[in-house]
């Protein structure tokens, strides 16, 4: 466009111009551009351009209002750079975003319905207010959790009202917007972690099942043995004990077999822990020392009720 | 009474008038706005009012070359021009008129 360099200052200030007419044909464009750059060159000797000619943006707009050319649309007055407009645009044209973003504006009413809570509840944070015991996530406010749900309805309305109204917003109205929403998302961590913190004990009796004692059990103390006798009072031996599910009751089924213990076995090897009563054999033999040895017991003399042979 | 707003109305005729009187370019027609008494005449107003003219075929434009810096796009009016600065002048007179006589004061108080 021109022969000789162009001052970095004029460079600079027609970079921000270009970036402020992007919206308009290229071809446009490039004549206005074309048009300035040639005037900024020569004006940039009679001074620094920024301090006459005002800022870029406001250069820009006054270039199209008098080449008759529509203003620059509200929406894409941030300043970002060309670049990184067309690769935002190429993103959100992408069809699974475009989907996302239409969904993300369907969901929006419930996030103003969280917003509301957040806000009250952030709130309550920053004033150090109580929180109800009952129901953690209730401020007390206005002296009572009555008064915490008047004012999470109040800001939960005043939110819903504040997000129809601002749908589609452009300018001032939806910065502000954004900023809210980012700090309302920023206040989810503090309100998050307190509902999270231990709540502060309300149960004072525990009642704690005693853990079960390993093995057969009578009267809270471990059977380690089981002496069968017949109502004549006589010791019986080799006796298979079954519990009311026909599973046998086993005494040292823990394990190792113990192989001092004398076992009845099955005809393929298999100890049976449940023959009583259990004997044990002399260490390194397998003779049982006193086969009839038992607690001292009396079997008292017994009245048999009648039972009919099967 | 704001500068700016009667500036906006009247600058497609002040530039026609500045390169009927010889062809220039742009910042040269900006200087040449204000040494008439235009001080306040923005830069950017008078390019998008040339690249404006030019389009609506008001002004012709061609490109010379300069010694001391860039190319420089020159413009000139075409008759086109002249029928609408003539237009313009006729219209000015009448208007200029109508608001002096309306607004001269009795006291002798000069603007």
């Amino acid at each position: 466009m021109s022969t000789t360099t162009v001052p970095p200052e004029v460079e600079a200030y027609l970079a921000s111009v270009r970036e402020e007419l992007d919206d308009l044909p290229s071809a446009e464009r490039d004549d206005l551009l074309a048009e300035v750059e040639d005037s900024l060159v020569e004006a940039a000797a009679d001074g620094p351009i920024a301090a006459r000619l005002g800022r870029p943006e406001d250069f820009a707009a006054e270039l199209r209002a008098a080449a008759g050319l529509h203003a620059r649309p509200a929406e894409q007055r941030p300043g970002a750079s060309s670049r990184w407009r067309e690769l935002a645009a190429g993103i959100a044209a992408h069809p699974r975003i475009r989907s996302l973003w239409h969904l993300a504006g369907e969901l929006a009413p419930a996030w103003w319905l969280v917003r509301g809570y957040l806000a009250v509840a952030a709130l309550a944070l920053l004033l150090d207010a109580s929180w109800s015991v009952n129901h953690p996530w209730m401020p007390l406010l206005l002296g009572s959790a009555w008064g915490g749900v008047l004012v999470i309805a109040a800001a939960v309305a005043v939110s819903m009202w504040a997000g129809l109204r601002l749908r589609g917003a452009h300018g001032a109205a939806a910065r502000t917007a954004i900023a809210a929403n980012v700090l309302l998302v920023l206040a989810l961590v503090p309100v998050v972690q307190h509902l999270r913190e231990p709540r502060p004990e309300r149960v004072l009796y525990v009642t704690e099942a005693a853990a079960p004692l390993p093995g057969l059990a009578s009267s809270g103390s471990s059977v380690l043995n089981i002496y069968p006798y017949s109502r004549d009072g006589q010791l019986l031996h080799d006796v298979l004990l079954y519990d009311q599910f026909g599973n046998p009751i086993e005494i040292g089924h823990n394990g190792v077999a113990d192989p001092n213990r004398r076992f009845l076995r099955t005809a393929i090897g298999a100890a049976l822990f449940n023959s009583f009563p259990i004997r044990y054999y002399e260490p390194g033999t397998t003779r049982v020392a006193r086969p009839n040895a038992g607690p001292s017991i009396r079997v008292p003399s017994i009245e048999t009720p009648p039972l009919p042979a099967p | 009474m704001d500068r700016s707003q009667l500036l906006r109305g009247t600058l497609d005729a002040a530039t026609l008038a500045v390169i009927a009187e010889h062809d220039g370019y742009g910042y040269d027609v900006v200087r040449r706005l204000r040494a008439a008494g235009l001080g306040d005449v923005g830069d950017a107003s008078v390019y998008g009012t040339l690249r404006r003219l030019y389009r609506a075929g008001a002004l012709t434009s061609y490109v010379m070359p300069s010694d001391e810096g860039p190319h420089r796009r020159y413009y000139g009016i075409t008759e086109r021009g002249h029928e609408q600065l003539a237009e313009a002048r006729a219209i000015w007179a009448d208007f200029s008129l109508a608001l002096s006589n309306l607004l001269k004061t009795d006291v002798g108080v000069t603007v």
